[in-house]
This record gives structure tokens, sequence and C-alpha cells, in this order.
């Protein structure tokens, strides 16, 4: 029965977006409402599948897995299937469950907007390849999918084609998370070989880490190979440094960010870590490099969210950095550690994200110096005019910034919590970037939110020019708001650990109350929140306005660490140089001389044999007779008997 | 007994000369003359094989070539008259409208 | 040979013939009926042209699976000629549609040349059944008189005398060698039997005489066949006689010629194996490159399906060459396809050729606007033509090529793929034709119903063949078995 389920959450999805895009081409709303019950329909499975599931455990056997043969070749055979244990039964709630109110939400958020039909078909196939990744019960089928949701990613980056700024971006997410899938087929490639060489034909999870001490790979190989697969889902998962796709991935619609940009798809380089742990466990350099990119990227991107003025880009840097924390809580053996926080982050960035959309859909603009800006000119300067104005969108955006800078009780702490008691037990430098880490999150978030929601004196030369009054979006748009705020509150109330732990490790014990590291990481956040708040309050959004003394490392910063120039010159520019080369050579040697010269040579020897269609019928018969001849001289000389 | 190669002989030479009065001439009743012989020499080996074989079937055959050569040079006279009277001329030159 | 039989015999093998005997039965009826019934031809005489082909083909049903010889041994019944006169009975269909509606027109008595087109099927059937080389001899004169009757069909039109007039100066030259052929046979062999003649060469007595006449023999039938180097004939002769008759020369006749060579290679000369292999291999290999060449020139559609029905008498001959079971059932398989795309291909340009007045290629610009029909049957008989799978010539193209390969034949295999893609430019170019460019006018054409039936049925038969090859395929299979 669970794998029953398990099947249709996955053929659900794709028959929704393969009904809309032939059907509804025309009818948008239509579109909506069907993609967001189908959806909620998945959410519902998903839950139903919680019970049976905890029976199981309780049997004893809690993976189960379903498959058919697919190909074979030689010794590798290929199954399609699903495969349901405790790690799939936690993405899956969150794929659907913020998938679900994703959906909603956008149904007011898109209306109007002529491409509707086409976004959510395009959202229900993302759902599709997401389910597929969770659902995979082995490396290739995980692979196929994963290249899906880079498609669908590339499809939603750039929904509004017409932007080129949005068909740019979505090349660059493209072509960046290829370079993270070269490497994870490397890695694949590499440990196929070793697999044939052990006898292995399966790719299944099952098959493999049961079989993968026997194989005998050797340490340096183990090491290149799990790389090579960190390489794969440091590039879904934006880590350093092939995390620049992720800001300019911002320009597709916002709902898109909150569910593909925030809370699934970057999730998902987390979730294969997590899944395939043991390749990785079985290399420790691999899992110190794992825990240094991710510890890196974490501090690394949070400063960079110090300088933005975009408020979609100061989420995008805040996801990074979180990422930065999953990847390092998975790269020091902590993986239920590294989950709970993907999960609790799912939550509340899907709610910040959203929050945002609201903002951006009340404001009509992405820029924080004008959503702030915007209150005083309306002449009501009172601080918590916005509040009042848009109390849904307020209350739980400030929800989930406490969340995110991981104060207790809400949810976001106690995942944080463990992130950092894993850290702990790493190399001391990692754990004074996680701290380092907390304050700096904390500080940009005490930026946005006094900027746009505690504006204080300050005037900007950034007033918009819409004179109409503020107001909140429809129930489509604050549901979700107010149910995601519920989660970033309550999510640490769900039994997270009792799913994931699969009764051969100890369960996970959470930490509790007075614990010396709850209360320094507290303290550094409100640290940082309380700072931001007083530095930003009167002053600009800039940070080298706000403190004059950082004005180099605030123009490294606000250059993204001249990463991009970077990888524009040496990357694009020299394949650029050999791209026109090729090009030469197809269009000249390839096309002009070889092919169209054959045709060149066919035509001219065709005209010339027309030549001998005379007209003349006593030619024909000359003909004739020379050919019998020659046959004949042929025949009889050659071939006697 | 005539030897049955003098007779193959002889309408070896019967065939060739029709051969080659159908590459050479150019009068169109003469080309189905050439035609004639060329037939007529298959008749002569039929008939020297008749006689070798002493088999009455050859006799037989060699009068079906006689009616079906007949047959194909009724057919030629008649395409013959219609392209005179198109064209006024029997030339087997002249009749090289369709070419290339 | 001793010929004299038992009267009774004869009456009891009559039974054998019942095709045929059906076919001169609706001789009989057309030919009362264009003389007693008043405005026959241009009224009747189609259709019951076309019943009488249906009652004939009945009649091929129903002697299916009869085995046995009639007339001292000279004509054989069994599947192979009974494949061939079903073959034939059909493919009279679509020519006698293209017929009524090129002629009716254009004479005043449209229904002679319906008994013309009639004896060609009758020599034809006899053909099929033919075990001596007499018979075999008679009943080609009488397909290939026929033929020249009908090509000079229009006798106002000088390029259909000039048609009628080389195609009849050069096959006769063909008959002499054949009957040259044949008399040295009897020369040697004392006998015209296929069975006598075999048995003669193969115990080796006049070997030179035998294969001296093989080889005459070969070149009449290749001459027939239009493969290198006898088949400079071809294009003026397809493209001077009506479009019906070039239809019917293309599909019935060049049949007809494989047939004769597949008689003479396998059931008459099948020690002859090492020679045919490589002969044939030579001519297969010139006629393709010549034909598709050649092709690539034309600006007239009939001369253009002339160079196309030599390129696929290459593809034939790579069959030929080929040999064995594998290789005869190919060459059957293909026959049955290639006749289907060409007559349905054919009978667009006759629709199209009266409608447009024109047989220049570029009269075919746009023709799938102002006809979707018309376009759309063209275009799966030109794609059938070129080989794309899933149309029946593919698989027929597939099966040549593969018999070839396992016969070791690589060299023509490979140019036989080559000469799929050089073809692909010429048939292909008439798809774009009719489907990109700009018609010369915009009103639709109104194209007769019956046309409109038979098209659909024969675009319906190609896709089917190649969907589902097997009935075809096993009936070739079990035609080809009898040689073995």
């Amino acid at each position: 029965m669970i794998l029953t389920t398990a099947w249709t959450l996955l053929a659900l999805p794709l028959a929704s977006a393969a009904f809309i895009s032939v059907f509804l081409r025309k009818s948008p709303k239509t579109a909506g409402a069907l993609a967001t019950l189908v959806m909620g329909l998945c959410f519902a499975l998903t839950c139903s599948l919680i019970a049976p599931y905890e029976a199981l455990k309780n049997e004893g056997t809690p993976v189960l897995e379903s498959s058919v043969r697919w190909l074979t070749a030689g010794l590798f055979t290929l199954n399609f299937g699903v495969y349901f244990n405790g790690l799939t039964l936690v993405m899956l709630l969150v794929v659907t469950g913020v998938a679900t109110l994703v959906f909603l939400f956008s149904t007011a958020y898109m209306a109007g907007d002529p491409g509707t039909s086409r976004y959510f078909a395009c959202l229900s196939f993302f759902t599709f390849s997401m389910m597929g990744i969770v659902l995979s019960p082995n490396l290739i089928q995980i692979f196929i999918f994963w290249e899906l949701v880079g498609l669908s990613s590339y499809l939603l980056i750039g929904f509004w084609f017409e932007k080129k700024e949005a068909c740019t971006a979505a090349k660059k997410a493209f072509m960046t998370t290829r370079v993270g899938d070269a490497g994870m087929m490397l890695g694949l490639l590499a440990l196929s070989g070793f697999m044939a060489a052990g006898g292995i034909g399966s790719f299944d999870f099952t098959v493999l880490e049961t079989a993968l001490p026997s194989l005998g790979i050797p340490e340096l190989a183990m090491t290149l190979i799990a790389l090579g697969l960190f390489l794969g889902a440091a590039g879904k998962s934006a880590q350093a440094p092939l995390h620049v796709w992720l800001p300019d991935a911002m320009e597709g619609p916002t709902p898109v960010s909150a569910l593909i940009h925030a809370a699934t798809m970057v999730a998902a380089g987390i979730f294969l870590l997590a899944r395939i742990f043991f390749i990785f466990e079985a290399s420790p350099d691999a899992m110190t490099f794992i825990a240094w990119t991710g510890g890196l990227t974490a501090f690394l991107a949070a400063l960079l969210a110090l300088v933005q003025t975009d408020i979609k880009k100061i989420l995008a840097y805040s996801t990074v950095s979180q990422l930065g924390y999953m990847v390092l809580a998975l790269g020091v053996s902590d993986a239920q550690a590294g989950i709970l926080h993907l999960t609790m982050h799912a939550f509340f960035k899907a709610l910040l994200f959203l929050g945002a959309g609201s903002l951006i859909h009340a404001f009509h603009s992405q820029d924080i110096r004008e959503m702030g800006a915007r209150v005083l000119h309306e002449g009501r300067g009172s601080r918590l005019y916005l509040f009042k104005a848009l109390p849904v969108t307020s209350l739980t955006f400030l929800i989930g910034t406490v969340s995110l800078i991981g104060l207790p009780p809400f949810s976001g702490f106690f995942s944080k919590e463990e992130v950092l008691a894993a850290a702990a037990h790493g190399p001391a430098f990692l754990f004074g970037l996680a701290l380092a880490t907390v304050l700096v999150t904390a500080f940009y978030n005490g930026r946005l939110f006094t900027i746009v929601f505690l504006p204080g004196g300050k005037t900007s030369s950034h007033a918009s020019h819409a004179e109409h009054p503020l107001h909140e979006g429809s129930p489509a748009m604050t549901v979700p708001l107010i149910l995601l705020a519920v989660l970033s509150v309550f999510g640490s109330a769900l039994p997270i650990h009792a799913w994931l732990s699969s009764g051969k490790e100890p369960s996970h014990v959470a930490p509790h109350g007075l614990d010396p590291l709850a209360l320094i990481s507290v303290g550094a956040a409100l640290l940082g929140f309380a700072s931001a708040a007083l530095v930003y309050w009167k002053r600009s959004g800039r940070l080298r306005d706000a403190l004059p003394w950082l004005a180099q490392p605030a123009r490294v910063l606000e250059h993204k660490y001249f990463l991009d120039d970077i990888y524009d010159r040496w990357v694009c520019g020299a394949l650029e140089k050999k791209a026109r080369a090729a090009d030469l050579l197809e269009r000249y040697v390839i096309t002009e001389w070889t092919i169209n010269g054959l045709g060149r040579l066919a035509r001219w020897i065709g005209g010339g044999l027309r030549s001998f269609q005379t007209g003349v019928v006593q030619f024909y018969a000359l003909t004739f007779l020379i050919g019998a001849l020659t046959i004949l001289f042929f025949m009889t000389s050659g071939w006697r008997f | 007994m005539i030897p049955l190669s003098h007779y193959l002989i002889v309408s070896g030479i019967l065939f060739s000369i029709g051969l080659a009065g159908l590459l050479l001439r150019r009068n169109l009743l003469l080309v189905l003359l050439s035609v004639e012989i060329m037939l007529n020499a298959a008749n002569l080996n039929f008939i020297a094989g008749s006689a070798a074989h002493s088999d009455t079937g050859g006799q037989v055959i060699a009068f079906f070539v006689m009616v079906v050569a007949a047959a194909e040079v009724t057919i030629g006279l008649a395409i013959a008259v219609l392209l005179f009277r198109k064209q006024s001329s029997v030339d087997t030159r002249d009749i090289s409208f369709l070419k290339g | 040979m001793d010929r004299t039989r038992d009267r009774s015999l004869y009456l009891m093998n009559l039974s054998l013939m019942l095709p045929e005997l059906t076919a001169l039965t609706v001789l009989g009826v057309l030919t009362l009926g264009e003389m007693y019934v008043k405005d026959f031809s241009q009224k009747f005489s189609a259709r019951a042209a076309c019943l009488g082909s249906l009652a004939v083909f009945a009649a091929v049903l129903f002697s299916w699976g009869r085995q046995g010889t009639a007339f001292g041994g000279m004509f054989g019944v069994n599947v192979f000629s009974l494949f061939f006169k079903g073959f034939f009975a059909l493919a009279v269909i679509p020519v006698l549609q293209m017929s009524k509606e090129f002629f009716a027109p254009r004479l005043r008595f449209p229904g002679e040349f319906f008994l013309t087109l009639w004896i060609t099927l009758i020599g034809l059937f006899v053909l099929s059944s033919a075990r001596d080389f007499l018979l075999l001899f008679i009943a080609l004169e009488i397909v290939t008189f026929s033929f020249y009757i009908m090509a000079a069909y229009l006798k106002r039109d000088l390029f259909s005398i000039e048609a009628g007039l080389k195609y009849l100066i050069l096959g006769s030259l063909a008959s002499a060698f054949m009957i040259y052929g044949i008399s040295l046979f009897y020369v040697a062999s004392g006998t015209t039997s296929f069975e006598g003649i075999r048995t003669a060469y193969e115990s080796g007595q006049a070997a030179s005489l035998i294969t001296f006449g093989l080889i005459l023999t070969l070149c009449a039938s290749a001459f027939k066949a239009a493969a290198v180097p006898f088949q400079l004939w071809a294009p003026d002769v397809y493209e001077g006689a009506p479009t019906p008759v070039t239809a019917f020369l293309s599909t019935a006749s060049k049949s007809a010629a494989f047939l004769v060579l597949i008689q003479i290679l396998f059931g008459v000369f099948p020690a002859f194996e090492t020679g045919r292999t490589a002969l044939f291999s030579v001519l297969a290999a010139l006629t393709l490159i010549y034909g598709n060449l050649a092709a690539l020139h034309q600006t007239n559609i009939k001369r253009l399906f002339a160079y196309s029905s030599i390129s696929h008498a290459g593809y034939l001959l790579i069959g030929l060459a080929a040999g064995g079971r594998a290789g005869l059932e190919s060459i059957l398989y293909y026959l049955a396809a290639y006749s289907l795309s060409t007559l349905t291909a054919f009978m667009v340009i006759t629709t199209a050729g009266q409608l447009l007045g024109s047989d220049k290629v570029d009269a075919y610009r746009g023709l799938a606007r102002r006809s979707p029909f018309l376009g759309a049957a063209f275009f799966i008989a030109l794609a059938s033509l070129t080989g794309l799978p899933p149309l029946a010539g593919f698989f027929g193209k597939f099966l040549i090529l593969s018999a070839a390969v396992q016969q070791g034949l690589i060299f023509p295999a490979f140019l036989g793929c080559c000469a799929v893609a050089v073809s692909l430019y010429y048939y292909f170019g008439l798809i774009k034709k009719i489907y990109a460019d700009e018609p010369s006018a915009a009103d639709p054409l109104a194209v007769p119903a019956p046309t409109l039936v038979l098209l659909g049925i024969s675009s319906a038969l190609i896709i089917a063949a190649g969907f589902f090859p097997a009935p075809l395929l096993s009936l070739a299979s079990s035609a080809a078995e009898v040689l073995f």
C-alpha cells in the first residue's frame, strides 16, 4: 500500500503537467486550480503514509522498494521504481507540503500573467521530477530525475523569457549545475568501473550499501568518487564556487524561488548526500572537504547578503548560506542534523520568500529601500504602519526572520543548534566560522527587517510614485503564509528524528535547555540583530554609507568577490574562442566543402550521365550491343566450368 | 550431313548482319527488316537443332517465331505509318525529341 | 522431346488455368460489349474491366494451393506463379482508373485501350506460369507488343509515337537476342523446357553454347528490367508514353522482367551461381549509380520516375546477386512494395497531369495546398520509394540489403545505402515542392472520387505493409520456397 501510494505520488504531478499542457493552455484559472488540487492530494497521500510507515518501523522493516527492470547491459541492470524509507517520508512531506502552499500562493500571485498555464504545467513537472529524485531506488534513476529537475528549473527561471536577464539567468543556472553534474557523472562512472570489477551490476542503494566495503576500492579512488558525486550536489545546492547561479535565478517568479530555490531543488543536493551517505562515509578526506566547503560557503554567502538591496537576492544568499550549514552538518557526519535543518529551513525560507512575494505584490518593487521609504512617503511615518497595513505579511515575515536567526523556541533554533553541536565535533576553525555565520546571519536579517519594516526617520531618493494604498493579497496569498509561519514556530515538534532513524544508529538526542552552546548562539543572534537595527535605523541601506570604515570590503562584497567576472573571463572567454573555431570548422570544412561538395559532385556526375541519353535510337542500340559484348567477354573468359 | 557447327556459324553471320543493319540503316523500314533477319537467324538455329536432335519441336518453334516476327513487324509498320503522317519522314535520326 | 499426350489429360489440366480462362472470358465480354453495346466504350468499359480484374483475382485466390503442370509440362501452377498472378491482377485496377481518367477525354473509344491492357494482363498471366522457353517467349512477346501499342496510343502526339517507336526498335533487338539465346539452348539440349535445359546444363554438355545462350537471354531480360547498360530506352519511353501506360510499364513490365530473370537464374540455371553473383553485383552497382545520379537533374516528372525506376531495378538486382531464399523473398517483397508505391505516385501524377495540364516538375508546386489528398498520397508514396520507415518501401530495402550482407555482398549493400541518400534529394525535393512552394493558382483541385478511394486504399496499404510486414513477407516467403 505504501508502495502503490509512492507510485501514485510519482505519477500524479506528471499527469497534471501533461493534462495542463495539452488541454488547459487557454484556461489559466482552471490550470492553477487543478495543479493546486493535485498537489494538495499528493500532500494528503503523503500524510496518509505516516501511520503505516511508523507501524512498519516498529515491526523492523523500515525500507520498502518496488521496481521494474528497465534495461540490461552486460553486467549492469537498470531498474525503474520507488524506494521508501524514513528519509523519503520526510522529504516527501517537505516537498508536497511546501509545494501545495506555493501552488496556492501562485494562483493569486500569477493571476493575470499571460503564461500562467505554462507556469503551472512547468511547476507540476518540476514537482514530478523532484519526487522522482526523492523516490529513486538507484543512482542512475536519481541522475535522470536530477537532470529533469535541472530542466524544470531552467524553464521556470526563464519563465518570463521576453526578459533578456531571465534567459541569461536560466542558462547560467543550467550551465553551472551542469558543471556539477559532470562531476557527478564522472563519479558515477568511476564507481561503476569498480562495481563491474567486483561483479555488482545494480546501482540500487540497498545493494550498493552492503556491497561497497567488499569492492575494495582504494582510498584515493574512493575520495575522488565521493568528491565527484559531491560536485553534483554542490552544483544543485549552490555551494561555493558553484553558487553563482542562485542569486541570478531570482529572475524567475517569486513563488518559483520559494519552492525551487529555497525549499526543494537546492535541497536535492543535501538529500543526495544523505541518501548515499555511506559512500561519503567511506572516504574521510572527502568528508573533510565537504565540511569545509559547507562552512566556508555559509560564512562567505552570509557576508554577501549584507550588501544586497534586492529582497530576493538577500534571501537567495541567505539560502546559500543555510545550505552551507546543511552541507557542514553532513560533512561532520551528522546526517540527521543536516536533514532536520533542511526541513526547518524549507519552512521558514519558503515563508520568507512568499512573504517577499507578498511585499513585492504590495509595493510593485523588489528594492528594499523603496519598500521602507514608501511607508514614509505615505505620510504615515509611524514605525508600525506597515504592521497595520499588511498585518499578516509583516507578522509572518517577522516569525520567519526570527526562526532563521535561530531564536528559541522557534524551529530554526533547534535545527541550527544541532548543526552547531555537530560542528563542535569538527575542526575548531570550522566551528568558529559556523558561529560567526550566526552573527552575520542575524546582522543581515536585522538589516533587512529594519529597512523594510522599521524605517525610522530617514528619507531616500528611491521613493516610488504609485499612490494607491497598501493592502494584503487575497486569502490564497495569506493562508500559505500563516501555515508556513505555524510550521516555522512549531515545526520542531515533528518527529523527524524518529522517522529518520532506521533503528541502526542510536536515535539522536536533541540538545536541550541551558546548553552553553545554545546560550552562545542565541546571544550571537540577538547581538547581530540588535546591532543591525541600530545601524540601519536611520541610515541608508548601503553598507559603505552606514559603516564607512567598511567601504573597501563592502566593494569586494558588492562585486560578489569578483567571482562572476573571473568566470566570465577565464571560463566563458576561453570557451568562446574554441566555440568560434569549431563553428568555422563546421561551417566551411564540414558543411561547405565536404557535404555540399559531395552534393555538387553528385549533380555533376549526374549531368554527365545524362549525356548518354542522346535521343538517337540507334545509339541506344549500340550501347545495348556493347554492353552485351562486354558481359559476354567477361563471363566467358573468367567463369568457365 | 552438314555439321551442326556450320549452321551455327551461318546463323551467327545472319544475326550479325541483321544487327549491323539495325544499327546502321537510317530508314525505319530497313531497321524492321534487319530485325526480321535476326529473328530468322534464330529460326535457322531451331531448324538445325531439330535436325540434330531429330525432334520436330524445333520446327514447331520456328513457326511460332515466324508468327511473332510477323506480328512485330505489323506493329512496327503501323507505328511507322503514324510517324510518317506526322513527320513525312521515316528517318530514325529524326525521331530524337525525347532526350536527356 | 515427345509432346504427344493422352488428350483427356489436357482437359483435366485446364482447371489449372482458371485465372487465365477467367481472363479470357472477361476479354470476350469486353470485346462483345465494345462491339454491340451502345456507349459501352465511354461509359461501362472501365467498370467492366475493373470487375473483370476482381473476378480474375478471385479466380487466383480460388486456385491458391493448387499445384501441377499442363500442356506437357509447359504450363505450371504453383505458389510462385499464383503470387505473381494475384499481383498483376491487383496492379491492373489502379491502371484502369488512371486510363479511364486519361483516355476518356482524349479518345472516342477508350474501351479499345482497355482491351489492349487486358491482353497484356493475359500475357502476364501466362508468363507467370511458363515452364518452357517457348511459352515464356510467346507470353513475353504478347506483353511486349501490347506495350508497344499502348505506348504509341496517342496517335497524334509525336512524343507518344516516338516512345512507341523507340520501344519497338530496341525491344525487337532484345527479343531477337532472347530468341537467339533460346535457339542456342535448343541446339545444345534438344529441348526448350526448363527441366530439360537445366539437366543439360548441369550435365555439362555443350556448355559453351548454353552459356552463350544464357548471356543473351539475360541481356534481353535485363533490357526489360531497365538495368545498366540496357536502360537507355526507359527515360524516353516513360516520358513519351501516355501516363497510365508509363505506370503499368514501370510496375508490371518491370515485375515481369524480374519474374523472367528469377525463372532463368533460379529455375533453370541455379548452377550458374558464381557467375550470377559476380555479374549482377556489377550490374546492380552500375544501375544504382546511374539511376540515382542522372535523376538529380530531371525537370519532367515522368522522366524522373523513369530514372527512379532504373534505380529501383538496381536494388532488385542486388537481391538477384544475393540469391538464396532470403534474396528471393526480398525481391518479391520489394517488387510488391515498389509497385504499390509507384502506382500510388502515378495515380497522383495522372490526376495532376490532367488537372494541371503539365508534366513538368515545376507544375507540382504547392500541390498539397490545392489538394491535400493528392499531397498526402504523393508524400506517402514518395517516402515509401525513398525507403523511409515505417513504410513498405523501407522494409523492402531493408530485406534486400540484409540478404546482400548475409551473402557477403558488402560493397553493393553499401552502395545501396548511399543510393538511398542520393534518392532523398529528388524524392524529398518533390515533397518539398508540393508542400512548401507557392502554387501558380490557388483554386482547389477536384479529384475524381474513384481515384480518391484508390489513393486512400493504396496509401493505407503502404503504411500497413510498413507496420505489419509479416503477411506480405510470409506470402513472398512461400512463393520463394517453390524454387528451392
